[in-house]
């Protein structure tokens, strides 16, 4: 069971995670291939900038997840506007 | 993929304005299999981050409150863990996969148009060769096989005796009135022209096409018919054709290393009876380098001989073979003189051949991977039918647009892979037989080394010669073997062995 299963978001942000790196995964089969020109160079780059902005989501979701983890250890208090 | 050519009659244009570079590594080529998977894959991680954010904004329904919030009402619920304003921030800030979704299917649709581009390309090819085959010669097959093989045969200077595979036309009696009909007008307008605008590579498929067409068994035209045509025609011949003996002719005196392609080049124009040498001479020189490193190269001539049964294998017989993809005398001949010469398994090679000879370089770069170390393999004239040479090869091809024998392969298509660079000079230089010579290719070398050094795809294979090439201070060893067809009945020639 993971650690963010006992907060009410924390199953679905391991679930986003985990789809979040399958995509990751996706995207290197998407660096496979064999083409040479100069449409191929500026595909490589813009699929390398793809995958930066990727590698940002998993940021935000990890440091989503540490509050998460953080609120495991405090009760949720609430301060409706 | 092609690059315009010059107008040469109205505006000379320098050298280094007018060779044209197609493939190689700063070349365009691609796998559309390889753009397909990639186009789903970009589509799959789209639809993956799709689902994530889907999860995300769940997982905001479940806080307190969180049912139908935005990022403002988000921020408010999170109280002292902050789980909601983090939650708000990946929603609805730059890092939010549903906009990183966005990126890549935008990405997958470029992707998909340039795959289109190319499939159009490549569909443009297929029909430029079926309107040569339909409007220039109408539905007449017969005709349209004479026609296309005669042009395509006197074009390339290729002797009826030598082509077994016109005796399946002659024997129709409508294809051989077409046959000496056509011959007084078309053959004097072959040379230039109608080199250049392809249209000989689009008859020879004509012709090629017929001849599968009236060969015994199942045939498939929708295939390229050039290669079974060769074959069928190489088989008709009889006999192994790939026997052959090779004799050490000695050492070359005086010969330098090579250190250039364009040396290269004439190290190949001296293993022809024009450059001084014996008939059916290979040319093997062994580079001792300032380094104590040891590199070869091997140079092949072309087409000595217009038969196919004769003793030199440099014959018709072996170019049906190479195109036909079947054992070839020149390739086993020079296979055998690279084990007579001692040359080693980690040693680096460079084959250099012209026309015939090019064919059997580029066919042993392949057919020796793992048992030599080729890096580097230099052709000029020659038609492009050898499979892809393997990783840490680069292919140099040389090619003059009004030379006829390089399309022989009846491929129009742009010659563009990664590991092959194709050098085209579009300018006219006369009649047929002299855009063929290999002295022409020589200066043509020249010409690419003092021009195109900085082009990226030259530039790699020129990485890859001078693993082999002789620097200053090398010392060469130029030995000559001669290969000799044996005489029908005569004992098949005996197994090489490695010289100590």
């Amino acid at each position: 069971m993971s650690l963010l299963a006992a907060h009410p978001v924390g199953p679905a942000v391991d679930r986003a995670r985990a789809d979040v790196d399958a995509a990751r995964h996706e995207l290197v089969l998407a660096g496979h291939v064999d083409w040479v020109s100069d449409a191929a160079d500026r595909y490589r780059s813009a699929l390398a900038e793809a995958d930066a902005r990727v590698r940002r989501v998993v940021h935000a979701l990890d440091e989503l997840a540490a509050r998460v983890r953080a609120a495991e250890a405090a009760p949720v208090c609430l301060s409706l506007p | 993929m092609t690059a315009v050519r010059p107008d040469v009659e109205r505006h000379p244009a320098p050298v280094w304005a007018q060779l044209e570079v197609v493939g190689g590594r700063g070349g365009t080529a691609a796998e559309l299999a390889d753009l397909d998977t990639a186009e789903a894959a970009l589509e799959r991680a789209a639809d993956l981050l799709v689902r994530a954010h889907g999860e995300l904004v769940r997982a905001s329904w479940a806080l307190p409150g969180g049912g139908a919030a935005g990022p403002a009402v988000l921020g408010t619920l999170s109280g002292p863990d902050q789980v909601g304003e983090s939650l708000a921030g990946v929603l609805h800030g730059p890092s939010a996969p549903a906009l990183a979704a966005e990126d890549l299917r935008a990405l997958a649709g470029r992707l998909r148009t340039a795959t289109h581009g190319y499939e159009a390309a490549d569909r443009d090819v297929r029909r430029d060769v079926a309107t040569a085959v339909g409007e220039q010669l109408g539905e007449r097959p017969l005709l349209t096989a004479a026609l296309g093989g005669l042009v395509a045969v006197q074009a390339v200077g290729v002797l009826v005796r030598a082509a077994p595979v016109l005796a399946v036309v002659a024997a129709a009696p409508a294809a051989r009135e077409g046959l000496v009909r056509v011959a007084g007008r078309q053959v004097g307008t072959v040379p230039g022209r109608l080199v250049e605008d392809g249209q000989v590579a689009g008859m020879l498929r004509a012709a090629s096409a017929f001849l599968v067409a009236v060969w015994p068994g199942d045939q498939h035209l929708s295939h390229p018919a050039v290669r079974p045509a060769a074959r069928a025609a190489a088989q008709a011949v009889g006999g192994d054709g790939a026997q052959v003996a090779v004799t050490a002719l000695g050492a070359r005196l005086g010969t330098p290393p090579v250190a250039s392609a364009s040396a290269a080049m004439a190290l190949v124009a001296s293993s022809t009876p024009a450059g001084g040498s014996r008939a059916a001479t290979v040319t093997i020189q062994r580079i001792d380098r300032p380094d104590g490193a040891r590199s070869w190269v091997v140079a092949v001539p072309g087409t000595q001989d217009a038969g196919v049964a004769g003793r030199n294998p440099f014959d018709m017989r072996t170019n049906l073979e190479l195109v036909g993809g079947v054992p070839d005398g020149v390739s086993a001949g020079v296979e055998r003189a690279m084990v007579l010469a001692g040359i080693g398994a980690e040693e680096p090679v460079l084959l250099a051949g012209h026309s015939q000879g090019g064919m059997v370089a580029a066919g042993l770069a392949a057919g020796l991977a793992g048992r030599y170390d080729v890096r580097a393999v230099l052709t000029a004239g020659s038609p492009d039918v050898s499979p892809p040479v393997p990783p840490g090869t680069q292919v140099l091809r040389l090619e003059r647009a009004t030379d006829a024998v390089p399309v022989l392969d009846g491929d129009r298509s742009a010659r563009d892979r990664p590991a092959a660079t194709t050098v085209t000079d579009p300018r006219a230089v006369g009649p047929l037989v002299r855009a063929h010579e290999v002295g022409g290719y020589v200066a043509m070398a020249r010409d690419v080394e003092r021009t195109l050094a900085d082009d990226p795809s030259v530039a790699a294979w020129q990485g890859a010669a001078d693993e082999v090439l002789g620097p200053p201070g090398s010392r060469a060893v130029t030995t000559q073997y001669e290969l000799t067809r044996p005489r029908p009945g005569a004992s098949p020639a005996p197994p090489p062995t490695a010289r100590s």
